[in-house]
């Protein structure tokens, strides 16, 4: 690794708590983000199968 | 206008031409910020390296109060309107305010080891931070705690109406006890005392971060609309049987 990189990566001997403050920012919002759309698609899965078991049933009867 | 909105076909469709314009917001305001945060800003003169901690504690801080204040609006409006989209506009805002609340708890220990020796002290402004993050764990606690959802709405909307006195505690809480934190640097009557290559990444770091709530606060309402219409369905095949 380049000396210039090291140099910035360490950020005056305080690089763990800097890119630990922003490492972990990132992983909550991201993963709240992941999160919530997995929650938004379940749903609209769920959704889907349940209107066509709906329309399914109009039709039969 | 409010009560237009209040239709959930009407909110969606305007939710869906908000969303593209909160992602591009969100992703510049944050891609810039991060460069002006970790390269053109210059250490401080106390703090060196870690003021740099600032940019992602500060608006972390700002956003839990302010998404605590969305969720106690929205909430004081569903109590006193009925409007079901208020409540589920304030049950979305719950999971995103903890998250910015639990930032700024995390990232402000790191900055605080480092600057004042310990992770931790039980002054007045840590104390009402974590108070306010509990009351977000209660908010989301007493929401799902009742089989009745209706009664759970009203008694987590009560909760977070109570719970509002918090947040001038929190904002005041620097200037009105000894405390380690330091006091209002931005927003304060004389106008704010951070220079402006640092005060650069903190506003754009804010808009970033305020642009990311609505962009996941309209995700989880449409996913919270989605999961009503799935329970009155579910209700009404139940019925039929």
């Amino acid at each position: 690794m380049p000396d210039f990189l090291i140099h910035y990566l360490n950020m005056g001997g305080y690089g763990h708590f800097i890119w630990g403050a922003y490492g972990l920012s990132a992983v909550i919002i991201i993963g709240l983000i992941i999160q919530s759309h997995r929650f938004l698609k379940s749903t609209e899965i769920k959704l889907q199968s349940l209107t066509e078991k709906e329309n399914k049933n109009e039709t039969e009867t | 206008m409010f009560s237009y909105f209040a239709n959930p076909v009407r909110f969606l469709k305007l939710t869906s031409r908000l969303q593209p314009i909160a992602i591009v917001i969100a992703l510049m305001a944050i891609g810039f910020g991060l460069y002006y945060a970790l390269v053109k800003s210059p250490p401080d003169y106390q703090q060196s390296e870690t003021v740099r901690i600032m940019y992602v504690h500060v608006p972390a801080a700002w956003m839990a109060m302010f998404c605590y204040v969305a969720l106690a609006c929205s909430s004081a409006i569903a109590l006193i309107w009925r409007h079901m989209l208020a409540n589920i506009i304030a049950k979305s805002t719950a999971p995103i305010g903890a998250s910015f609340t639990f930032l700024a708890l995390v990232t402000g220990s790191l900055w605080g080891k480092p600057m004042w020796g310990t992770w931790w002290v039980w002054d007045a402004r840590l104390t009402s931070v974590l108070i306010l993050f509990f009351l977000y764990l209660g908010y989301m606690v007493l929401y799902e705690a009742f089989d009745d959802k209706s009664r759970g709405a009203r008694a987590a909307a009560i909760l977070s109406i109570v719970g509002v006195i918090n947040i001038p505690i929190i904002k005041f809480s620097v200037d009105w006890w000894n405390t380690l934190h330091q006091p209002a640097s931005v927003i304060k009557i004389s106008g704010p005392s951070i220079h402006p290559s640092m005060m650069t990444p903190l506003i754009l770091m804010a808009v970033g971060y305020t642009a990311l709530y609505f962009w996941i606060l309209f995700i989880r309402v449409h996913a919270e609309l989605n999961a009503n219409k799935i329970r009155i369905m579910i209700m009404k095949q139940v019925k039929i049987r």
